[in-house]
């Protein structure tokens, strides 16, 4: 278990993201990609994603 | 959609001087296994109000390709925090009759709506409502109300409203980066609950998240928030002076604060004398670690002063018995001490506690100063 203040307001945002499943069932669409560079690097290049 | 897939969760800080993208993990226990950070300078932001779409898209872009490379998650959607003196904190009652004498969320749900009966500026949106307690008839302090007999519900709530046009533009950025919206939250309260104990928002605190370009206070009373403040001064003001005073470049003095930097003389044992490039870095200026520490205390001090007086004239001073430092530029070495001295509670220095592959790495964030 690590403290570290830089990431207090990240990892607050996260404990809220986490809340908010667990009261209202927020849908959840980050998902695992075998190429998570390439999706980077798109969205990069031409500002959004192609979904 | 896998049960895998729901358990990853993303957050980005969209501060002044950094973009800091968060993916974590929930773990089986309910707790948080963080993935990954990814990280990118941000320069398109001033007090939490973009000023550069195409610098804030860019560096989101970055601060997110960071994350997900780190991860091997492909980041859609993600959490937002939102600061920023165009935020503002109101306070509101509502008032409804229990209808069958036994509170109902339908009550609650009713009181909240009576509450929410107020004049808005055109310019500003709600952004967050939160209950800070409920009457009962004449039993005061209620945390949760559902089940309780009574005749009449009373509902007191914090709503914090936000400059449209700021929001608009924020989400805008987010939306350009390739990013849907999960939700926008307070930067203040998100930091709260990383790092605050149930104990020190019953008890009266202070929450001060020093960051680059701003400082957010929050305060807590009886477990709620009850008031919100944002100065914008923080560690790119302390490099700004430490920059000035010593006639050194502004990358030169951000480097001396980070390696030597400390605001409270009590801790440097012995002056002795660093070797700086001067300003034109033709040649090397030698500065006083003693002198170092003078700039950055005034500094500080003068931080701490906007603060205190802000609680003062808030009237929540004699309220807060406990101040609580986060924000890197809390990293800073003699903040709790200063920080003791100026406010005359209990202090100290907090931060999340997290697990993951990321953690050991995260441990380390600026370089410590020789007698750290």
């Amino acid at each position: 278990m690590v403290e570290n203040p830089m990431y207090s307001t990240a990892v607050g945002l996260i404990l809220h993201g986490q809340k908010n499943l667990r009261d209202q069932g927020v849908r959840r669409i980050s998902r695992r990609s075998g190429f998570p560079w390439v999706f980077g690097k798109v969205r990069s290049l031409f500002g959004k994603s192609d979904d | 959609m896998s049960s895998y897939e729901e358990d990853v969760l993303v957050a980005i800080d969209i501060g002044t001087t950094k973009i800091c993208c968060l993916v974590a993990e929930q773990t089986e226990d309910r707790g948080l296994n963080i993935k990954a950070i990814g990280s990118a300078p941000s320069v398109g932001l001033s007090m939490g109000r973009v000023i550069d779409m195409g610098a804030t898209v860019n560096a989101i872009c970055k601060a997110v390709e960071d994350a997900s490379e780190k991860s091997g998650y492909d980041c859609q959607s993600a959490f937002i925090g939102i600061a920023g003196e165009h935020i503002n904190g109101i306070k509101v009652r509502g008032s409804v009759a229990v209808r069958t004498g036994i509170v109902a969320q339908d009550d609650v749900d009713r009181a909240m709506k009576s509450a929410m009966i107020m004049n808005i500026p055109s310019n500003c949106q709600v952004l967050s409502k939160i209950p800070l307690e409920y009457h009962v008839d004449d039993l005061v302090g209620i945390v949760n109300p559902i089940g309780m007999r009574g005749a009449k519900l009373e509902i007191f709530v914090h709503v914090f409203t936000v400059d449209s046009n700021s929001f608009d533009d924020l989400r805008q950025c987010v939306d350009d980066a390739g990013l849907q919206i999960d939700d926008v939250y307070l930067e203040s309260i998100a930091s709260a609950e990383a790092v605050l104990t149930p104990a020190e928002k019953q008890q009266g605190v202070a929450l001060l998240d020093i960051g680059g370009g701003t400082c957010d206070m929050a305060v807590y009373v009886n477990g709620a928030i009850h008031h919100i403040h944002e100065v914008a001064l923080g560690g790119d003001y302390l490099t700004r002076i430490l920059s000035t005073a010593l006639n050194i470049s502004w990358e030169t003095a951000e480097l001396l604060k980070l390696s030597h930097g400390c605001c409270h003389e009590g801790l440097i044992d012995e002056d002795y004398g660093i070797d700086v490039a001067s300003l034109d870095g033709l040649n090397t200026v030698n500065v006083g670690v003693s002198n170092v520490c003078q700039i950055l205390g005034k500094g500080v001090q003068n931080i701490y002063g906007h603060l205190s007086n802000n609680l003062i004239q808030s009237g929540y001073d004699d309220v807060v018995r406990n101040v609580v430092l986060t924000g890197g530029t809390s990293l800073l070495m003699g903040m709790p001490e200063l920080g003791l001295e100026y406010f005359n509670r209990q202090i100290r220095v907090g931060g999340p506690n997290f697990r993951g592959a990321m953690a050991e790495w995260s441990k380390t964030p600026c370089i410590p100063p020789p007698w750290a």
